[in-house]
């Protein structure tokens, strides 16, 4: 008896051992990556939630991104920033890009880039999405909300830049069409394809969320602030059609005076009036634009054509924009096709041209004046153009009651000019579903395929 | 008596002293001695005036079982005598100050102050690992009452097989141990063969693990520590876990144990047997134990062993220089330089025929030394070990050393037993500066490696115009003149303490305590004139020459604690044991790679100019493990046995929701020789039926699989550029390198097991046959992700994949003769495995593997890896083909879809045949007279495929240019209407008519192969007293001297098979 209670002690004090032993192990067994960074670590700061999107920003300023194809580099060449003659020696690239062989292989390895790259910086977004509720303790003041609302805005904003990609405009297949998979949280397994009108409607719904939580006295526009939600969103109301929200986030945006028009060409990017932006600095974009910019290729911007463009008709020759330098010298002298706005400004040391413009103020403006040319409320647009022609140092005025059509041109022609290299025509012709033939400086005949809609990779 | 003792002590001291044991271990037993009065005249207590005590009652029994122990010897002062049957014995009037003392043989010493009553347990001496016991490691049970399949060999047998490596000799005692020489490592000393149990679980690493190009794979250690066993189970997912001494060790590492220094070796191998190992379980254990010393006299052992290895080279059948030369000017190779032919003739014609086989290779002589002392009482044993084992390999310059030292030290203080064991290795391999054997197959027979004036070896052999350009020809064996290394060293340390506390009353408990590191260095040179560089043109004439540099460290600590019960009631005998124990490892290496080297003199790693690769290639991986068992066994009347396990698995590597892996078994065994119909048989010995049934783990995955980590950007941040000090830090960027799956569990093995032993006979005749069934899910493989799920760079992992496998292994041993007054015996034995392989389930990742195994970019001359469901796992996979058109000399294939046509697409490959042998194992027969014994042993396969890669690479693909098979000159389709085996010659068949794999290939793959050949002596005691020895044998043994092989194909093609002869010394003074 004695002997077999002292058993049954000895059985459960074993037991007992093993079962404190198992639970204590689990702290013991929870071990980080050595050779990495672990996710704890990340996020026992508030820090890190700030690296994350950092590492976004920079993900964002690669050259399959901001930092050359999405804007001076392939879009540009398809927007038709560059007028020159374009033969096989520009490189396959361009040279299959000007024709709109969006199915050449050179066109087709960009696309796949920045699908990738756009996506994994959405996968990063959404993992530190996931991650904010549980680490609320670590925020302070309003960094919770700044922090999520950035999140937000930026997951709406590179969804929107992938569906003007590789889905076809909702003027071209209407919204119901497969486009792109909208990614709201991170998880390795397929998902089915969201139509164009309901990544439209996710956008809209992150942003307005975003909207919410971000406040109106942040101005670091080379992150993503309330600024870019509502200039964003003017811009997706617009693309979907909604002319009545477009125009009136438009105006409010320009009403509200933060971003006052430029009254000086010191600095041609015009970085005050940037709603969005992003410092490519570090991302070597010094020698990213000779790739493009580059006496061998010769792109740019023909004097010819800079006349037609900025002087002829409603412009005059002072305009601050016309300012391009010669691609070898980067002076204003010889072959000058390249705009001055890429090159170091001698007189402005801050390399404020270091940020490349991802929403500007003066889109507002032209989507404001697009949306009244729409409600034939021509003399609000007309004052809209005229605006910011004055503060381009164009001193003079669109003719009163210019016909819609002749409205929409000069709207296009700003447009042309506003956002030279910057990769935004190519979408506002997709926008406009721009027929092929109508593209301006086409100096190589089309591919038959020829198409606004980049190959979507697997 | 004291005298002795003292001594011994003494010499333990200087003994512990030279070998640095770890201190505490010293303390202890020191401490241990004089504070337990080890001596008997220790003086009493107290100084209380002698107080006599009128009677002294003594009971003895025994520890283990609690029964009454008699005829134990009792003496206290000048009375002495015997206890009774009831373990019984008194004494009138003793004086207190004496000490009583108790011996009985079989059973350990004891002593106890003198006092009125005295109860007593004594400690059963552990027999020497009698092999009717299996220790599985975690606890030990007689064989009769284990119910698991495992066999038990002792070092002694392996020693018959081989003299080297237990790899070699396990398969002849267990046809389900298989290993595996790779073809193109051949016998090369420094490459560890592969080794599995029964058919493989997994699918290889290269089918698991997401390898792309800019993949993060930090969960597996680049350049590992040869040591590193959770790196090398991630490479080899199907090799079993090995422990030496009860502690987890590499493969690698386990082969450098002299294989004279192993006392057994136990194979566990199904789920009875293994489950209480949880997730290293999974494929199998292979437990190693060392000798440990033997008490008694001072007792030296020295064997010493010389072995000559060299290269067999009857597989290779290449042209001779007139053959060559005849084969390419019947072929046209002449047609527009008649001169080339005319010189080559001439040189061949002057100087003979080189014979570029012969030119790396060597007759190696290597040794081995070992040195051994032991001695010591029952209460304190020691050993010590030292050993050198130099083996050289067949080509230049190829030799593997290794230095070990072993302590052992062993002391018993009543019911408690400490062990310590002390190991240290420094190994060095070098790889022959020669390079890899198959450039000396491609060398034509003409050429001369000698400059003709010099006799010095040449770089250059010639250079021809060959279709309008020049092209050199190099000669592969200059390199092996220059400074060119490939060594690899490293030392390891390791140290196991046990504790075993016999508590009484069936209670036992044991603890370990180990610890080991190993330290590797790898030094790779090619010097800049190594002809890798011959063709840099002048502008890179500073990038040539490369130095590749690795360091790692390796280390392992383990802590274990276990808790047995035995209790015998009647004819019930339970079993029970828990315990539990906790296993760390880390590994780290950092590697760097330098360029630019200007002289082939300067082979230091400082001359380099440069670093070839921006940073070193560093990873770290830590892996913990804690884990839980407990066994229940009862055995009714030694008749019948039921056994259930438990295990509980906790790792690190696992996902966060499933950081307990269960394992369970259950078996029953039933011992029909102790059945009362069965005790008068006279023929049958013992007749033992088990089944068992349960589940295994696995952990050959990826550490951190379940954890989400990050990297920073290091070389960008996200600040203007031009900022000022105030931004510093606040732009740093950070993104994923890896998403945790939370779930991530460990792959199952469901196991089946069914077994029959007997011995029939009076044991002449033994069987023992096994079938299994088993079934590993769950296994962990990489998921293929869309790019827009944003995994990239890293893949998520998931547990999807599965595999069969079913068999049955038999063992048959008979004795011939066996004739005991005249010391005559004569064996025989066979053994076979027969293994059946399905894959049951795959991921979209093995497709793409599959799919991608298809690509032209790939070698589609040989066969590739293709897992499809249903299917086996060494399926060969192959287009049908219908031979050579004989009007055309085209080959004619079988489409997939069953058309013909005469082009070749991957897409149109099938299952072939398979790889794995219908029956595999071993035969021998062994006979001893007397002092002499000689034995003759073969493994075997049969109905197993191959593909015969030499008609691929060295008949159709051939290029005339380099030296051929005999067999590129016949047979070759000239002229319509001929029926040939071989497509046309061509001038180079690679380039202008590839053979892709194809069904013609594909032939018998069986062989016989001779493994050893052995012959010992040894001498009369006679003669070994002369020598003041006291046993002397001396061996003669051949390893892989001939051998019987269906398919005619090179074997050995980066480093050839070898034939080793040994003479071996064994004595003990």
């Amino acid at each position: 008896m004695n002997k077999s209670m002292r058993v049954t002690k000895l059985f459960y004090t074993v037991t007992a051992l093993l079962l404190l032993s198992l639970t204590a192990c689990k702290k013991w067994l929870d071990l980080e990556t050595p050779s990495q960074v672990d996710q704890d670590a990340i996020f026992s700061k508030e820090q890190g939630f700030e690296d994350v999107l950092n590492g976004v920003y920079l993900q964002m300023g690669s050259q399959n991104m901001y930092g050359r194809d999405m804007s001076y580099g392939l879009l540009s060449v398809l927007g038709r920033s560059y007028d020159t003659t374009i033969t096989s020696a520009i490189g396959k690239l361009y040279f299959q890009g000007a024709q709109y062989n969006l199915q050449d292989d050179s066109v087709r390895i960009i696309a796949r880039n920045i699908w990738a790259e756009s996506y994994k910086s959405i996968g990063n977004i959404n993992n530190l999405l996931a991650n904010m509720d549980s680490h609320k303790q670590l925020f302070t003041g309003t960094n919770y909300n700044t922090i999520k609302g950035e999140a937000l805005g930026l997951r709406a904003f590179l969804h929107f830049e992938l569906l003007r990609l590789f889905a076809p405009s909702p003027a071209a297949a209407g919204f119901t069409v497969a486009a792109i998979p909208y990614m709201t949280k991170i998880s390795p397994y397929k998902v089915v394809s969201a139509t164009t009108g309901a990544v439209l409607d996710s956008c809209i719904a992150d942003l307005k969320v975003s909207e919410s939580l971000l406040s109106e006295s942040n101005l670091k526009t080379y992150r993503f602030t309330i600024w870019a939600t509502r200039g964003l969103l003017a811009r997706i109301y617009l693309y979907k059609g909604d002319k009545e929200h477009a125009l009136s986030y438009a105006r409010a945006l320009i009403n509200s005076r933060k971003f006052p028009l430029a009254d000086g060409n010191s600095d041609l990017m015009f970085s005050k009036e940037h709603l969005f932006s992003l410092y490519t600095s570090q991302n070597n974009i010094t020698n990213l634009y000779p790739t493009v910019f580059n006496p061998d290729l010769s792109l740019g911007f023909s004097p010819g054509n800079q006349t037609s463009l900025f002087v002829a008709g409603s412009g005059l020759s002072s305009d601050w924009r016309k300012s391009f330098v010669d691609p070898k010298t980067g002076t204003a002298i010889g072959n000058t096709i390249a705009p001055r706005k890429f090159y170091n400004n001698s007189t402005s040391p801050n390399n404020a041209n270091t940020a490349t413009p991802l929403i500007r103020v003066t889109e507002m403006y032209y989507i404001a004046a697009e949306c009244a040319a729409d409600n034939n409320d021509i003399v609000y647009a007309t004052d809209l153009l005229d605006s910011v022609r004055w503060h381009r140092n164009v001193k003079k005025d669109l003719t009163a009651n210019l016909s819609t059509d002749s409205l929409n041109t000069e709207i296009r022609k700003e447009y042309q000019k506003e956002f030279l290299g910057e990769g935004q025509m190519f979408f506002f012709y997709k926008r406009k579903n721009q027929p092929f033939a109508s593209l301006p400086y086409t100096r190589v005949p089309l591919v038959a395929g020829a198409t606004y809609v980049f190959e979507k990779p697997e | 008596m004291r005298i002795v003792l003292s001594t011994q002590l003494s010499r333990t001291r200087s003994v512990s002293l030279l070998t640095s044991f770890l201190c505490f271990s010293l303390c202890l037993c020191n401490k241990s001695f004089a504070g337990n009065g080890f001596f008997f005249q220790k003086p009493a207590k107290d100084s209380v005036p002698q107080k006599t005590i009128a009677k002294l009652k003594i009971s003895v029994r025994d520890r283990n079982d609690g029964g009454a122990l008699d005829s134990v010897y009792v003496s206290v002062g000048n009375k002495k005598g015997y206890t009774d049957r009831n373990g019984y014995i008194e004494f009138d009037s003793v004086k207190a100050i004496y000490p009583v003392s108790f011996s009985k043989s079989g059973y350990y010493s004891d002593w106890r102050t003198a006092k009125p009553s005295i109860l007593l347990h004594l400690s059963k001496k552990e027999g020497k690992s009698p092999i009717s016991t299996i220790n599985n490691g975690m606890y030990e049970r007689p064989g009769e009452h284990f119910s698991g399949s495992a066999t038990v060999v002792s070092g002694s047998e392996l020693r018959k097989i081989s003299s080297l490596s237990f790899a070699d000799a396990l398969q002849f005692y267990d046809p389900s141990v298989i290993v595996t020489r790779d073809n193109n490592y051949g016998d090369n000393p420094n490459i560890t063969p592969g080794i599995k149990l029964k058919g493989a679980n997994h699918f290889p690493a290269s089918a698991t693990i997401e390898a792309k190009p800019g993949t993060i794979n930090t969960g597996v250690q680049v350049n590992a520590s040869s040591n590193d066993f959770i790196a090398d189970q991630i490479g080899n997912p199907n090799q079993p876990a090995f422990f030496v001494n009860g502690v987890q060790v590499a493969l690698r590492s386990a082969l450098d144990i002299d294989i004279n220094r192993i006392q057994k070796i136990t194979i566990l191998k199904d789920a009875a047997a293994t489950a209480v190992y949880g997730v290293r379980g999974g494929q199998g254990v292979i437990l190693i134990e060392t000798l440990r010393p033997q008490e008694g006299k001072l007792r030296v052992s020295y064997s010493g062993q010389v072995q000559v290895a060299e290269a067999d080279l009857s597989s290779y059948q290449i042209m001779s220089a007139k053959e060559k030369l005849a084969f390419e000017m019947d072929n046209g190779f002449y047609a527009n330089a008649p001169e080339l032919y005319q010189s080559r003739l001439n040189q061949v014609n002057k100087s003979g025929q080189t014979d570029w086989l012969k030119l790396p290779l060597r007759q190696a002589i290597g040794s081995k030394h070992l040195l051994a002392l032991d001695g010591g009482s029952e209460n304190m044993s020691y050993g010590l070990d030292f050993s050198y084992n130099d083996v050289q390999g067949a080509m230049k310059g190829a030799f593997r050393k290794t230095t070990s030292f072993g302590g052992y030290m062993s002391s018993r203080i009543k019911n408690v037993e400490f062990n310590n064991h002390l190991t240290y290795y420094n190994i060095n391999a070098t790889q022959s500066p020669y390079g890899s054997f198959d450039q000396y197959t491609w060398q034509n027979g003409y050429w001369n490696p000698y400059d003709t004036v010099t006799g010095k070896m040449t770089k250059l052999l010639e250079e021809v115009n060959y279709l309008g350009t020049k092209k050199p020809f190099y000669n592969p064996a200059y390199n092996g003149t220059l400074s060119t290394k490939d060594a690899t060293d490293y030392s390891r340390i390791a140290n196991t303490t046990n504790i075993d506390w016999n508590m009484g009353h069936g209670f036992k408990i044991n603890g370990l305590l180990a610890y080991s590191r190993q330290a590797e260095q790898i030094n790779q040179f090619l010097p800049p004139g190594h002809t890798e560089y011959a063709d840099y043109s002048p502008a890179n004439f500073f990038k040539r020459g490369n130095y590749f540099q690795n360091n790692s460290v390796f280390t392992s600590t383990e802590a274990a604690l276990r808790l047995h019960y035995n209790k015998k009631i009647g004819l019930n005998q339970i079993y029970v044991s828990a315990g539990g124990s906790a296993i760390q490892t880390g590994s780290e290496a950092a590697g760097i790679s330098i360029s630019g080297f200007t002289s082939d003199k300067l082979t230091d790693i400082a001359f380099g100019s440069g670093y070839d690769t921006k940073r070193p290639t560093t990873n770290k991986v830590v892996t913990r493990l804690a884990s839980g068992f407990g066994n229940l066994t009862y055995s009714y009347d030694n008749r019948y046995q039921a056994e259930v396990s438990g295990n509980a698995d906790a790792s690190s590597q696992f996902g966060n929701n499933q950081q307990v892996a269960p394992h369970w078994s259950a078996g029953a065994s039933w011992n029909l020789h102790q059945e009362r119909f069965f005790r008068t048989n006279k023929v049958v010995d013992l007749f033992r039926l088990r089944a068992s049934i349960g589940t295994t783990g696995d952990y050959s995955f990826l550490s951190y699989l379940g954890r989400t980590s990050f990297n920073y950007y290091t070389d960008k941040q996200y600040i203007l550029a031009g900022s000022t000090t105030g931004t510093r830090g606040i732009g740093l960027g950070a993104f994923l390198t890896g998403f945790a799956n939370d779930s991530l569990s460990a792959p199952q093995t469901f196991q089946q097991n069914i077994g029959i032993d007997a011995q029939l006979l009076q044991s002449r005749l033994s069987i023992r046959v096994d079938a299994y069934r088993q079934k590993t899910s769950e296994l962990i493989l990489p998921i293929t992700s869309p790019a827009y799920t944003g995994f990239q760079g890293f893949s998520y992992y998931d547990n999807l994949g599965a595999i069969e496998n079913k068999g049955v292994a038999f063992t048959v041993n008979y004795a011939l003769i066996r004739n005991t007054p005249k010391s005559i015996y004569w064996n025989i034995s066979v053994n076979g495995l027969h293994n059946e392989n399905r894959i049951a389930a795959t991921s979209n990742f093995i497709d793409q593997f599959n799919e991608a195994n298809n690509d032209m970019e790939i070698d589609q001359t040989k066969p590739q890896d293709r897992f499809v469901v249903g299917q086996s796992l060494s399926g060969i996979w192959a287009v049908r083909s219908l031979g050579i058109d004989a009007n055309t000399g085209e080959e004619l294939y079988v489409k997939a879809d069953g058309s013909q046509t005469s082009d070749w697409n991957a897409a149109d490959k099938v299952l072939i045949a398979d790889m794995t042998p219908k029956w595999q194992g071993t035969f021998g027969t062994s006979v001893i007279i007397k002092n002499i014994s000689a034995g003759i042993y073969f493994n075997y396969q049969m109905g197993a495929e191959g593909y015969n890669q030499t008609l691929a690479d060295k008949v159709e693909n051939a290029s005339m240019l380099y030296n051929t098979d005999e067999r590129a000159a016949g047979g070759r389709w000239k002229q319509p209407r001929d029926q040939a085996a071989f497509k046309p010659v061509s001038l180079d068949g690679l380039v202008t008519s590839p053979t892709y794999v194809t069904s013609r290939f594909v032939q018998d793959n069986d062989f016989v192969n001779c493994s050893a050949v052995s012959m010992s002596y040894a001498l009369p005691q006679g003669f070994a007293a002369k020598i003041h020895a006291q046993s002397l044998r001396i061996g003669l043994m051949g390893n892989n001297i001939f051998q019987w092989q269906a398919m005619k194909a090179e074997r050995g093609i980066y480093y050839p098979f070898q034939r080793q002869y040994t003479f071996s010394i064994n004595t003990t003074f």
